[in-house]
């Protein structure tokens, strides 16, 4: 699942449109939209104008994925803040166009002065540039790069939710000197969003994959099974874990019944024990490793 | 290959940064003040950022050359490292930079003249011999078109017989070596491991008979070389293994021009060790007994052992132990 970040409503609705979004009644602060693209399931939030909002709406959207899907898998799901901003030039000296769009490679928050650089572990439809976040609209555009109200503040605040691969901004040119931001409207701002949400929708699908590359979960029943009744310590439960992932990685079945495995420390030393006297078989790196022993094997 | 290159400020208009700029036309450039901005950021995913790393373009600005752990080394009295480069294009499953380092980009230090300067500097603080290793944070040879930097640093040990210079490496990049005459000081020493174990783990990296093919060439036209297995891996059948991986490396190299072989075990500081986990938990070979002893992961006593003492008999029915240097438990298996 994938999480948007919006400021505006009119940013909101060409992305509600493209990803088939319906808005969720939750009685919360924000307005939320949830829907399922291309079997993906996505969902927007807007966060209204800020530093402030921005990091409360990332808060709240993630209580609201935790909720939903629970803590462990919502940590492994991307963020993307897309929205407008103003500029003169980028960081390549060429000149920002009305309708531009732009990945942050650098975002820079103008009052603390920290700078955040989003690693970019796919491949970007457009080209990248410095976003410099500021607290009142820019209209002087010193800098090269673009200028927006949100993406630091949400660059920092999903940055501690999930790894920072899966943080990532994509701002549209909507004001430069020549089209200053007073002229903007609502209707411009949603047709200039419209032009680009088949970017918005491939950086979709690349942080979606990205975001599945990391190591699968563990199998639910694995887990069910295991903590039934048993009671664990919070370090009993780590061990658990991660024996269950040796196991998992080893191609073995956990040894989770019988009445050696009755209480919590007999059950994770019955599954130590499931490591005793066998090595590791190595297969070629598309092939998975498995143990050889006389353990039932998946 | 390189799609997005940070380059810091103050090496913008360096000559190295401007030929890098011209090897990958296509790269983003992105500007910072300080490596350390974009490579130690808080957050990061060493398994994700492996499927497409950057190049960090930077200047070293100090301990350009530092003491090697005790216990590391092939015989010298005074041995160092230094490295040009932060991490490797390969993604070897038991690396310790997956655990030492939180980017996985690629961050290359342009300054070769200050790394001279402080090599010069050790040089001259004992008139005796000493030993630098390039291959420690980095594979010496992977990255050579990108760095030059056997082309730069060749001619300087050329010039310092009393430096020794061993370049590790699993990289089969050695055009710069066969294209000029062998320099007594330098040992190119190449890691190998049993094919199974290259294979399943050392992914990206030139496959075994690519390696040897590699180590061969370099041999023929004069240069010394060393042979490196470390770490040694624990897996079903490794006995046999590693024997047909002695048996076949030696019947390949000249044995009377080896300069020295080394063995050394899987070790990690033990915070190394968790970061691993935590990027690789599907990971089989993580699968494997270890145990922590003063801070540092290795297989089991009783596994890490028989492993060490078999592998190291066989190697010694091969290579004299004049040549042999088995590498100390304290010291995190190089990366090369």
């Amino acid at each position: 699942m994938i999480h948007l970040v919006v400021a505006l409503g009119c940013e909101a609705r060409p992305l509600v449109r493209r990803f088939g979004l319906e808005r969720v009644d939750l009685e919360g602060p924000f307005a939320v939209y949830r829907g399922d693209y291309g079997g993906d399931p996505a969902i927007l939030v807007v966060s209204g104008v800020g530093r402030a909002a921005t990091a409360a709406a990332v808060g709240f959207l993630f209580g609201v994925g935790v909720g939903v899907a629970g803590a462990v898998a919502e940590r492994r799901r991307p963020w993307l803040n897309v929205g407008i901003a103003g500029g003169s030039r980028f960081d390549d000296g060429s000149a920002a166009r009305i309708g531009d769009a732009r990945i942050a490679a650098r975002v820079h928050d103008q009052a603390s002065g920290r700078s955040h650089y989003p690693p970019l572990a796919f491949e970007p439809p457009v080209p990248l540039t410095t976003v410099t976040t500021v607290d009142r609209v820019e209209r002087a555009y010193a800098d090269a790069g673009l200028y927006d109200m949100e993406a630091a503040a949400f660059v920092e605040a999903a940055r501690r939710l999930v790894s920072a691969e899966l943080v990532q901004v994509l701002k549209v040119v909507s004001d430069t000197p020549e089209a200053p931001i007073g002229r903007l409207t609502a209707a411009r701002i949603e047709e200039l969003v419209e032009g680009r949400v088949d970017d918005v929708a491939e950086v979709v699908r690349s942080l979606t994959d990205l975001a599945q590359s990391g190591p699968p979960p563990l199998p639910e029943s694995w887990t069910r099974e295991a903590l039934a009744g048993r009671h664990f310590s919070v370090t009993q439960r780590r061990q658990l874990r991660r024996l269950l992932e040796r196991v998992r990685a080893a191609g073995l079945e956990p040894a989770l019944g019988g009445d050696s495995a009755a209480t919590a420390s007999r059950l994770l030393a019955a599954l130590e024990a499931q490591f005793d006297g066998a090595a590791l078989v190595l297969e070629p790196r598309d092939g998975a490793a498995h143990r050889s022993d006389a353990g039932g094997r998946r | 290959m390189i799609q997005v290159m940070y380059v810091e400020d103050e090496v913008a208009d360096h000559p190295q940064t401007l030929r890098a700029k011209a090897l990958f036309p296509r790269a983003q450039v992105v500007r910072c003040g300080r490596y350390g901005e974009v490579f130690n950021q808080p957050a990061q995913n060493f398994r994700l950022q492996k499927r497409q790393p950057a190049l960090i373009v930077a200047r070293k600005h100090d301990h350009q050359v530092s003491s090697a752990p005790a216990g590391y080394g092939i015989g010298g009295r005074r041995n160092f490292y230094f490295s040009h480069l932060l991490n490797c294009p390969y993604d070897c499953r038991y690396c310790f930079l997956q655990g030492m380092y939180r980017s996985a980009h690629w961050v290359w230090f342009v300054n070769y003249e200050d790394f001279e300067t402080a090599i010069d500097r050790e040089l001259a603080a004992d008139p005796g011999e000493a030993w630098f290793f390039s291959g420690y944070d980095c594979d010496s040879l992977a990255l050579e078109p990108v760095t030059g930097f056997v082309g730069a640093f060749l001619p300087f040990f050329e010039r310092r017989p009393r430096a020794w210079l061993e370049l590790r490496t699993k990289s089969v990049q050695v055009r710069a070596l066969l294209a000029r005459s062998p320099i007594a000081n330098v040992v190119v020493a190449m890691s190998l491991s049993p094919r199974e174990v290259a294979d399943a783990l050392e992914h990206g990296a030139p496959s075994l008979e690519r390696r040897l093919r590699a180590l061969e060439e370099v041999q023929a036209s004069g240069w010394q070389v060393g042979l490196r297995f470390d770490p040694l891996v624990h897996f079903d059948g490794w006995d046999a293994a590693y024997e047909r991986l002695f048996s076949t490396v030696f019947a390949r190299i000249d044995r009377a021009r080896l300069h020295s072989v080394s063995l050394g075990a899987f070790r990690l500081p033990a915070s190394f060790h968790r970061r691993l986990v935590q990027l690789y938990p599907d990971e089989p070979m993580l699968a494997a007994p270890f145990a922590e002893q003063q801070g540092m992961v290795s297989y089991r006593p009783d596994l890490g052992r028989e492993l060490f003492d078999r592998c190291e008999r066989r190697l010694l029915e091969h290579v004299s132990r004049e040549r042999y240097f088995p590498c100390s438990g304290e010291v995190a298996a190089v990366v090369a």
